[in-house]
């Protein structure tokens, strides 16, 4: 009787707690070179600034042409864990750029974006 | 999927820790630890299994989450990296280890109060390891360590007032043979501690509350997830509350004046399902809380 009663609350509170399982965002992309949406010349460095600390280990971005073609990119996390600065390995080609990030938070939770922007 | 696996498993690592030290702390206060302690000393070895297993698959899981992927995860620079670096996976690797430890007090054969008290310890360095695993752990500046240390405190007062519920339980279940006398002092007498421990969950929650909502984010709190389980939260525990003062106001002393066998079952019988809805609702705000750990709390959404 105990076992049934406290086996039904245990399906409660899980279920309760599955419904709330999407996952957050709550570092926000604060700034970055080249801007969401601008027209710029092929950059030499790429910066994405956040407005939460970021794990290095799990954070980064790519970069895609206008063909869906990934850029390669070398990308590192500052000292303080608030941006990361990318390389692009060759210069990029006229034509609207797509930034994929994916950054992670020391409280473990993980967050990704997207923007794109213009080389003129 | 991951993030439900998540929220599962810490689930499982609060209701292992409630049982761990709850039920541990139970055998030091109250007059009812003079009863046969069998069913209480299985949950206690139980409970401490399940922080083991709990926590480590906690880690893997949190770190699947941050690497993006359970391969991911695996990988064991990635995972010892979380384990080793990350204050979130020390904490757990903590709690697993602290978890053993008492489940290897036991096996071991020590009994009597010198058990209790080191698996009283131990379960208090498990409910304090949460602190660095949930939305404390990344409070940065000069709220951080004040944070973290009232939300140890918070989660070491849940501990203590399940892991009562759950003692209190086995000693109304049905064929439990609790002697009449020792039951109504044991929840007459928990008053004492049901008090302490109401007193630091409500001063802890204002505080956890005031850092991770805040007044600047309150208005539009309630429309976040976060918010909004968080109102869920608090009617339940107002609902344990309600039945904890019941209990204490009137189930209880209707035992005392039970005059008859009949009364007395009677009495037990309103008590046995009174404290199942309040364990029921106990284990529903861990549940919440286990969720609430993966969702962005509104003071980071301004």
């Amino acid at each position: 009787m105990i076992n049934r009663r406290l086996a039904l609350a245990s399906v409660v509170a899980l279920s309760v707690a599955g419904l709330a399982a999407p996952a957050s965002a709550h570092a926000r992309l604060v700034s970055s070179t080249p801007a969401r949406d601008a027209q710029v010349a092929s950059p030499a460095s790429m910066r994405l600034t956040f407005s939460e600390r970021m794990v290095p280990a799990f954070s980064t971005f790519e970069v895609a042409d206008s063909q869906g073609r990934a850029v390669p990119v070398q990308v590192t996390v500052s000292e303080d864990g608030l941006s990361m600065t990318g390389t692009p390995g060759r210069r990029l080609a006229a034509g609207l750029h797509t930034v994929t990030w994916r950054i992670a938070s020391s409280d473990g939770h993980r967050m990704t974006g997207t923007y794109t922007f213009t080389v003129r | 999927m991951l993030e439900g696996a998540v929220i599962i498993l810490r689930w499982l690592q609060f209701v292992g820790a409630a049982g761990l030290f709850g039920l541990s702390l139970f055998q030091l206060y109250s007059p009812a630890s003079s009863e046969a302690v069998g069913r209480r000393g299985t949950l206690v070895l139980t409970a401490s299994g399940l922080i083991v297993l709990a926590s480590l698959g906690g880690l893997v899981s949190q770190t699947a989450v941050m690497a993006g992927g359970l391969a991911a995860a695996l990988d064991p620079t990635a995972l010892s990296m979380v384990a080793f670096q990350m204050g979130l996976g020390q904490a757990h690797l903590a709690r697993a280890a602290l978890g053993l430890a008492a489940f290897s007090l036991i096996l071991a054969g020590v009994r009597g109060r010198l058990l209790w008290w080191g698996l009283a310890g131990l379960g208090l360095g498990v409910c304090a390891t949460f602190a660095w695993s949930g939305h404390a752990g990344a409070t940065e500046g000069t709220l951080g360590l004040p944070h973290r240390l009232s939300d140890a405190a918070h989660v070491v007062a849940a501990g203590a007032w399940v892991g009562a519920l759950i003692a209190f339980l086995t000693l109304v279940g049905r064929g439990a043979g609790t002697d009449r006398q020792t039951l109504y002092r044991a929840l007459a007498e928990f008053a004492g501690v049901g008090t302490l421990a109401v007193i630091v969950l409500t001063v802890t929650g204002l505080f956890n509350a005031l850092v991770l909502v805040g007044p600047a984010a309150a208005p539009m709190a309630l429309g976040t997830a976060y918010g909004g389980l968080l109102a869920i939260k608090l009617v339940a525990f107002a609902g344990m509350l309600g039945l904890a003062a019941a209990n204490r106001f009137q189930l209880t002393p209707a035992l005392g004046r039970a005059e008859d066998e009949a009364a007395t079952q009677a009495a037990v019988n309103r008590l046995r399902r009174s404290l199942m809805l309040e364990t029921a609702l106990g284990l529903i705000v861990l549940g919440l809380v286990a969720a609430l750990g993966t969702l962005a709390p509104p003071a980071a959404l301004i």
